[in-house]
């Protein structure tokens, strides 16, 4: 892995939110959904908003320091499961102050988790179309 | 066995007069069509009790389309209960063949069929995308698992809301079993802003994947 890389997010199929600190990553595409560890919430957070890994190696995590070995892990099973790319001509940010406290505060180590039993259903799912004009249930495709 | 029908409608107008009288050329008629109209704007009401299909018609303020499926689960008298979207239609034979399923396989709590789209406006002329519908339009549920699984919630953008409900039906345990043959049309209404992706909306079935994960953390935590 290149340290100096700066990712982004794979494509418009991944779609993401973080709840109360929580990061949760949806693939659209293929219905698998995805949480992760507290320091992995951070560190999904810091990638997505184009801070180069480089800055984050040696950050305060939890008890240690966040090392390279680790990050290198994590970032692989974020491109092996589709969520991260490589970013070209991207412009790199600083890591927050808000994301630094809170990796510095995290408990739990590195970790992205994967889960598919919803997959069959997110799939299928009609899409409910809430404007008020068309009504609801509306569009599914 | 009979059954009860239960269509959360909001501003269908245009539709449901059609998903009506799908519902009412089933060949095994349904002991009562319940219609939650989830607060329309439009005509729905007047197209409703104007369809000759006797209907018991429910109205309740805006809410989403869980929250009006939920009514309908509460209303309904018969041990089995089947839904559909307020677009979308049914095939004649539609419930008399999950009917002979879930006879012959008592151990299902619901079972589904596989659904075909349609282009709204124009005949269905069987070439649409088919496959298997996991959704409202198809099921067919024990009328006690629909009361045990719990409220339909409607999650943000009104996205998901059976992704989550059938779930946590499988959660709970619950068999849900698929018929291999097309016997509901799902509607596709071209142009509509609620095709593709849109993060607003989608955002819904984000809560979806968090309330799985956090169900998944606490029965993990009352095992431990």
């Amino acid at each position: 892995m290149g340290y100096s890389t700066i990712y982004a997010v794979a494509n418009s199929d991944i779609v993401y939110e973080t709840f109360d600190g929580d990061a949760v990553v949806l693939d659209l595409a293929s219905g698998r959904y995805f949480g992760f560890s507290d320091s992995g919430s951070c560190v999904w957070e810091a990638l997505i908003a184009q801070v180069p890994p480089a800055s984050l190696v040696g950050r305060p995590c939890g008890d240690g320091l966040l090392s390279a070995a680790d990050l290198d892990a994590f970032i692989a099973r974020l491109t092996e499961y589709g969520l991260l790319l490589p970013a070209t001509d991207a412009v790199s940010t600083a890591l927050s102050p808000d994301l630094a406290q809170r990796l510095a505060a995290a408990r739990e180590a590195l970790k992205i988790d994967m889960h598919d039993e919803l997959a069959d259903l997110v799939m299928v799912d009609p899409i409910h179309d809430v404007d008020e004009p068309a009504g609801w249930p509306a569009v599914k495709q | 066995m009979s059954y009860s029908v239960v269509i959360p409608a909001w501003n269908a107008a245009r539709t449901i007069a059609e998903t009506l009288r799908s519902v009412a050329a089933q060949s095994v008629v349904p002991a009562e069509i319940i219609v939650v109209d989830d607060g329309s704007s439009d005509e729905t009401e007047a197209t409703v009790l104007q369809s000759g299909i006797p209907v018991r018609y429910v109205r309740q303020d805006n809410a989403g389309p869980g929250s009006a499926t939920t009514r309908g689960f509460a209303l309904a008298t018969a041990p089995l209960i089947a839904t559909v979207d307020a677009d979308d239609l049914w095939l004649p034979q539609k419930v008399e063949r999950q009917l002979r399923r879930l006879d012959q396989a008592p151990q299902l709590a619901a079972v589904f069929t596989l659904w075909r789209t349609f282009r709204h406006g124009q005949p269905d002329d069987g070439t649409g995308t088919a496959g298997p519908g996991w959704s409202r339009t198809t099921m067919l549920v024990r009328r006690e698992v629909a009361l045990a699984v719990g409220p339909v919630i409607d999650p943000p953008g009104n996205r998901g809301d059976m992704v989550d409900w059938l779930g946590r039906a499988r959660e709970d345990g619950h068999q849900l079993g698929m018929i291999d043959e097309v016997l509901a049309l799902r509607r596709i209404l071209p142009g509509s802003m609620s095709y593709g992706r849109d993060p607003a909306r989608d955002r819904g079935y984000l809560e979806v994947a968090r309330m799985a994960m956090l169900r998944r953390k606490l029965k993990n935590a009352g095992q431990g």
